[in-house]
């Protein structure tokens, strides 16, 4: 059985909705304190969204004074795969380990509800549907970097989501917070990580509206990012 | 020894907040432009000469105070 290993930060508030969408698509989880040192052998590494350490600072960037994200760094470059859901993603952007920046969305509104995302990466994720449906919940998702890094992101076909419409059309009026180039979810250069805005863990069960989020996490069990 | 940092956008990186602020200021009918927004982190750093205190600062602002992406710093050194 494939092993997920789910890390908690004080403000982590997406932990238990994590646990029981990754229980479901077959996964055998373990929950891990920001605090620990070391991460056991496993096959996945979550870092759930909520508000870690309050969103202090910068969202996400406490987190990198935790000790647990330095073994999240060596897991990563030894092949484990990453999932850095909504504030995940924004900690694994803080701490390096994916390229570019988060900042308040271009409506300076916290925006929450149901949201089509397109699958645009040819070598990540095996998914059976392109366009999906993935709630989103966050004030700063707005995401930028550079134009080289947005050239390389684009070369190396790292950007694994875009925000689109039901169509899976990709424009400036799908573009729920600002996001340079429509970006939900991109991965790093090897693959094995990936951050994503949008929360598949709420998107495991029709009767929630959509069960997408269960086709993403199901991926992991072929060890893919 | 006191350290005042200030921590702001880079140019050309879009703050909606100061935006807002201008938007706001301009809307009561005060003629402002180009409100900025910026952080101010103090604190006190033990006895040591001032090339040290800057390293150490720099350092502080390298993992994890600034994010590189967005923002530049400067501070100074209070004696």
């Amino acid at each position: 059985m494939k092993n997920a290993k789910i890390v908690v930060f004080p403000g982590s508030n997406c932990d238990t909705d994590c646990e029981r969408a990754l229980l479901q698509v077959g996964f055998k989880t373990e929950r891990v304190w920001h605090r620990d040192s070391t991460i056991e052998k496993c096959d996945l590494i979550v870092i759930p969204g909520g508000f870690s350490f309050g969103d202090y600072l910068r969202a996400g960037a406490i987190a990198k004074a935790s000790p647990i994200m330095s073994e999240v760094a060596r897991h990563a470059e030894r092949g484990t795969s990453v999932l850095g859901i909504c504030n995940g993603f924004q900690i694994l952007l803080e701490v390096g380990l994916l390229p570019g920046a988060m900042t308040r969305n271009a409506s300076l509104q916290f925006i929450c509800g149901e949201q089509w995302i397109r699958h645009d990466s040819n070598s990540s994720l095996a998914l059976k549907k392109k366009v999906l449906k993935v709630p989103i919940a966050h004030g700063e998702g707005n995401f930028r970097i550079d134009d080289d890094g947005l050239r390389r992101l684009q070369d190396h076909d790292q950007i694994v989501f875009r925000y689109c419409n039901q169509e899976g059309v990709v424009s400036s009026a799908t573009n729920p917070n600002g996001s340079v180039d429509n970006i939900a979810g991109v991965c790093s250069k090897n693959r094995r990580v990936l951050g994503m805005m949008p929360h598949p863990e709420r998107a495991c069960d029709p009767k929630l509206g959509s069960n997408d989020g269960a086709d993403i996490l199901r991926s992991f069990l072929n060890n893919r990012v | 020894m006191r350290v005042r940092l200030v921590i702001e956008k880079k140019k050309g990186v879009f703050d909606p907040e100061a935006k807002v602020i201008e938007t706001s200021l301009l809307n009561l009918g005060h003629p402002i432009e180009n409100a900025g927004l910026k952080k101010v982190i103090e604190f006190t750093l033990g006895d040591m000469d001032e090339e040290t205190a800057k390293e150490k600062v720099a350092m502080m602002c390298t993992q994890i105070l600034v994010n590189p992406v967005l923002e530049q710093y400067h501070f100074e050194l209070i004696k």
